[in-house]
């Protein structure tokens, strides 16, 4: 049985009634034996992969060779579990490597070529993961291959941000990294079916009008290459102007190599 | 409110030391400090310890493959692992109405509960809020962090974040009466 009390916090949090509601203080459940090691370990393999992305897409304009894609298997989270291929520049900086053409790069750009665009029909946005810091607020988006064929996606959302009843002008988020993301640069994502390419959308929050506690809403548009779109509305501090947005360019979604 | 973590020198930081080892033994000093705690708050959003572990070492991992970027990274695992605990939450929801579809289908009875998990029940409700009152809930009620850091984690000003609490204890308030 549940006793509640009616009684309105008054910004004293030592006071607020609700906390009854929740029950115990925490007990600490230590840490398992290794569980650092493993968790470090796992750490590593993801900073791995995302270096490995990011080196790729800096040698864009060298000769294509398709970056090993990476299974994208999440068991904490839960999400889409087929294959998304990054089909990228090689990462050769050398003029001896851009003259040579092997075998599997034929084969892969062959492949590539192959592969149809994905259109908004295969495509389905979804919000994924907000992410929050300091004066910014963004969030990863998935888009997920729901057609029953394998298509191809590249480049940069459109993301543009607008006010929902204030009057400042509509902002479109630049091209590149944010706080918590490096920009991949645009490469092609091969995406199977049920497969996610991922992008993190961000902007600001600047100055003392963002410390308003009124409300008011951003609305935020997304639009893929191939026309697949989300439409989301954020709640956001009355009177509070985003001066600068940012989105990085679609990549494959990466989950936890295990 | 039990007390907040604080660091501890697990694994002290020598002064020859590369900065990649540098890096690496502060990681292993913030696991130290602060895994136990972020652990037992999960417990108390799960069924069991192994979910609780697996989805504190997840946090973990995702806030360490992003060390170089992360501003505040104590804060940041509780919210990581808030939205992992929603995750978790909609997948044994998902279970749990196969299961009962099973159920169904086959005559099974329903299993017998004591009517008397008050706890489980609040979960659910909170489960039901909307991803902008849940997370302070989860932070506020269940972590014990003050409304200053929440604000800062979320990027909402304080009074933003006070208010979103006033309106999820009433949408919990009313959708617990709702249910009764």
């Amino acid at each position: 049985m549940i006793e509640w009390d009616d009684r309105e916090t008054s910004g004293a949090e030592q006071d607020d009634p609700f906390r009854s509601v929740f029950g115990s203080a925490i007990v600490p459940l230590p840490p398992r034996p290794g569980a650092y090691e493993q968790v470090a370990r796992r750490a590593r393999r993801r900073r791995m992969a995302r270096s490995a992305a990011a080196v790729v897409s800096a040698a864009a304009g060298v000769a294509a060779v398709g970056l090993a894609g990476i299974e994208a298997r999440h068991a904490v989270a839960g999400h889409p579990a087929a294959v998304a291929r990054s089909v990228s520049p090689a990462p050769s900086m050398t003029s001896s490597a851009m003259s040579v053409e092997s075998p599997a790069t034929s084969a892969t750009s062959a492949t590539s070529a192959a592969v149809r665009l994905c259109t908004s029909s295969d495509i389905t946005v979804t919000p994924y993961d907000q992410v929050a810091g300091p004066a910014r607020i963004g969030f990863v988006l998935l888009a997920t291959n729901r057609s029953a064929s394998t298509c191809r996606i590249a480049g940069y959302p459109r993301v543009t941000i607008r006010p929902s009843t204030a009057s400042w002008t509509a902002l479109t988020a630049a091209q590149g990294g944010t706080t918590l993301a490096g920009d991949p640069g645009a490469h092609e994502v091969v995406l199977a079916p049920g497969s996610s390419a991922s992008a993190e959308a961000e902007w600001s929050m600047p100055g003392s009008d963002c410390q308003s506690s009124e409300r008011d809403g951003i609305q935020v548009d997304v639009t893929l290459p191939g026309g697949a779109a989300l439409h989301s509305e954020w709640p956001s501090p009355k009177g509070c102007v985003p001066t600068e947005a940012a989105v990085t360019a679609l990549k494959a979604y990466v989950a936890t190599p295990r | 409110m039990s007390e907040p973590a604080t660091m501890t020198a697990a694994v002290p930081v020598r002064r020859s030391q590369s900065p990649a080892a540098a890096d690496e033994a502060k990681a292993a000093e913030l696991f130290a400090a602060h895994y136990p705690r972020l652990a037992g708050w999960i417990r108390r959003l799960v069924d069991d310890d192994e979910t609780a572990h697996e989805i504190a070492s997840e946090a973990f991992t995702r806030l360490l493959s992003r060390w170089h970027r992360v501003d505040g990274p104590a804060g940041y695992l509780y919210v990581i692992a808030a939205n992992l605990v929603r995750d978790h939450w909609r997948r044994a929801d998902r279970e749990r109405r196969a299961l009962r579809s099973q159920r169904d289908r086959s005559g099974g009875a329903e299993p017998a509960t004591d009517g008397a998990d008050a706890g489980l029940d609040l979960r659910s409700l909170v489960t039901s809020l909307p991803d902008r009152l849940r997370v302070p809930v989860l932070l506020h009620y269940y972590a014990d962090l003050p409304i200053a850091d929440i604000a800062q984690l979320l990027g909402r000003p304080p009074g933003t974040v006070k208010s979103d609490l006033a309106q999820a204890r009433r949408a919990l308030r009313q959708a617990w009466d709702g249910a009764r």
